[in-house]
């Protein structure tokens, strides 16, 4: 099996030979960087630089997929929000929200993914990966912000979370618009050759949302996205922070091919949650193990994760910048060691 | 008539409501009521309700938000209506998201919740730069310093207060506690911080028993 029919296949809930090793989160790492010669803040902004440091993910490190963007803020700058304090390790930051009144929500119009904010950017990144002879075996993935999230971005995160206890209305009213982004930007990933749309809600998480009001203001917004990336043959990955124990239920009917969990959950006790419905994606630390520890850590807890019942071996959350690149190897190297089924 | 505006201040917190919280606080300062009496008895005793309901997960964050929004709307009122020192512990609390992060929530939670308990916060917002947050440390001489972040890359910022606090000798004396999505109890250790805090709750209650101690 190649690696785009090891991660379908194991989207698919079908036998595959050996567990594939990928990362729906960032992958951006300083070593990467150097490798590639190709940094932060530029390889944002870049479609040349961004398909270079994502390619090396790949080529350097050997992770089995190679994803796109390495921040959470290219949604956020469709819609015209300001960012900016990136730096070479940074990420960049959203400085201003911009729809804060009702008046600001009902002017907003949905943004063309072609041309709106740093949209453009990441589409011709994506079309330069897919059209590169040496990645032809390489799934391709593609990160989008969550409506949940992408809601939070554009209207200020306290805000709106506030806002889901006293101004529900009012959130919904930038849910939809988010949901309608999300649904476009999606298409036009695919479209320009993405085989996999990671969704990133992060915010949508257990420790902000209970679980009615995931159930009323995540899940419904999240299983429309879902819906469309399946219409058009896209898989579709579904990755939120924290503790999500509770809304696990939920986030199985959103209908995505998999759910990806930080390194707080038990991946053994979501594994079970998930059998034969989605596959499981995660969870290795990339803090405490792949930031901070030696690869033999990083051998032992993959083969932990491996054992626990993971579908998928992906680190738990975007590989910090400083993540040195022994780990990285030596996650996928733990994978071909005891991934094999 | 004083004690209708307590229970206003404490039914404004439990409703999530800003603007009853507002008129009820105003009312405190007509009637020139004791304003630590009715902060404590009415807004301190609405949101440590709240606290209880939420660790119970009876609510979850965004009402919890919600009432802490309506408790500062009263609490900035009064304020500057307390004689100093005249909450129960005067102790003070510095706070802060380190650089590199933005995101406060969590921060704004675990203030309110020590403002709550009587400690005095200094509040350093969110993505502090290092050397900002030392020299507050240096010139306030708090009790405790607190500090979180929710992004991985900046828990190295904590690392480089903690380095601060010791070259300009004033690790001595104070307690650590930090917080947030990525670090953990190992990391508290491993950077020399006194506590790791899982929630506001925890945090509070580890801050209260310190007291005891005589810490």
């Amino acid at each position: 099996m190649n690696e785009k029919d090891r991660l379908f296949g194991a989207l698919d809930l079908e036998m595959v030979d050996r567990l594939p090793c990928v990362s729906p989160l960032q992958t951006g790492t300083l070593d990467l960087m150097k490798a590639s010669d190709a940094y932060w803040p530029q390889a944002n902004n870049d479609p040349k630089l961004m398909a270079k440091l994502a390619k090396a993910a790949h080529t350097i490190a050997g992770i089995e997929s190679v994803r796109v963007p390495f921040d959470v803020s290219v949604d956020a700058t469709a819609f015209g929000a300001l960012t900016g304090k990136d730096n070479i390790e940074r990420q960049p930051a959203i400085l201003k929200a911009p729809i804060t009144t009702p008046e600001l929500l009902e002017s907003a119009s949905i943004p063309d993914p072609q041309t709106a904010g740093r949209a453009p950017v990441v589409l011709e990144a994506i079309r330069q990966l897919a059209k590169d002879p040496e990645l032809k075996e390489t799934p391709l993935i593609c990160a989008i912000v969550g409506p949940f999230m992408l809601a939070g971005q554009l209207r200020g995160s306290q805000e709106a979370i506030m806002d889901v206890a006293m101004k529900p209305a009012f959130v919904k009213g930038i849910l939809e618009k988010a949901t309608q982004w999300s649904i476009l930007f999606s298409k036009a990933a695919l479209e320009a050759g993405a085989d996999v749309i990671a969704i990133i809600d992060a915010t949508s998480s257990g420790d902000v949302l209970g679980p009615p009001q995931y159930a009323e203001f995540a899940m419904p917004y999240q299983k429309r996205v879902v819906d469309a990336i399946c219409r058009e043959d896209g898989y579709s990955i579904l990755h939120i922070c924290g503790k999500t124990t509770k809304n696990m239920p939920f986030m199985i009917q959103t209908g995505a091919n998999g759910i990806s969990v930080d390194q707080q959950m038990d991946i053994g006790w979501v594994k079970q949650q998930l059998k034969g419905k989605v596959a499981c994606v995660g969870n290795v630390s990339p803090t405490s193990t792949l930031m901070y520890k030696k690869p033999a850590d990083v051998e032992a807890e993959t083969k932990r994760v491996i054992e626990a019942g993971t579908d998928i071996v992906a680190p738990g959350c975007g590989f910090a910048s400083e993540t040195p690149l022994a780990n990285m190897k030596a996650m996928v190297e733990a994978t071909h060691k005891y991934g094999v089924r | 008539m004083s004690t209708e505006t307590i229970s206003k201040l404490e039914k404004a917190v439990l409703d999530m409501d800003e603007h009853m919280a507002r008129t009820a606080a105003n009312d405190v300062l007509k009637q020139k009521m004791d304003v630590v009496g009715a902060i404590n008895n009415g807004l301190v005793k609405g949101m440590k309700t709240v606290a209880q309901k939420y660790e119970k997960e009876e609510i979850y964050l965004p009402q919890v938000l919600a009432s802490a929004n309506a408790f500062y709307a009263a609490f900035d009122i009064l304020r500057p209506h307390m004689l100093a020192g005249a909450t129960s512990s005067g102790k003070k609390v510095a706070i802060c998201v380190v650089e590199g992060d933005i995101h406060d929530i969590g921060k704004n939670l675990v203030k309110t919740m020590i403002e709550a308990n009587g400690y005095t916060v200094i509040d350093k917002g969110r993505d502090c730069p290092v050397e900002d947050f030392v020299q507050t440390i240096v010139d306030e001489g708090p009790h405790f310093v607190a500090m979180s972040t929710l992004m991985t890359p900046t828990m190295k910022s904590m690392r480089r207060v903690m380095e601060g606090m010791k070259e300009e000798g004033v690790r001595d004396g104070k307690k650590v506690i930090i917080g947030g999505g990525p670090v953990d109890a190992e990391f508290a250790s491993e950077i020399g911080a006194d506590f790791y805090g899982d929630d506001e709750n925890e945090g509070v209650k580890w801050l209260k028993e310190q007291d005891k101690r005589g810490g």
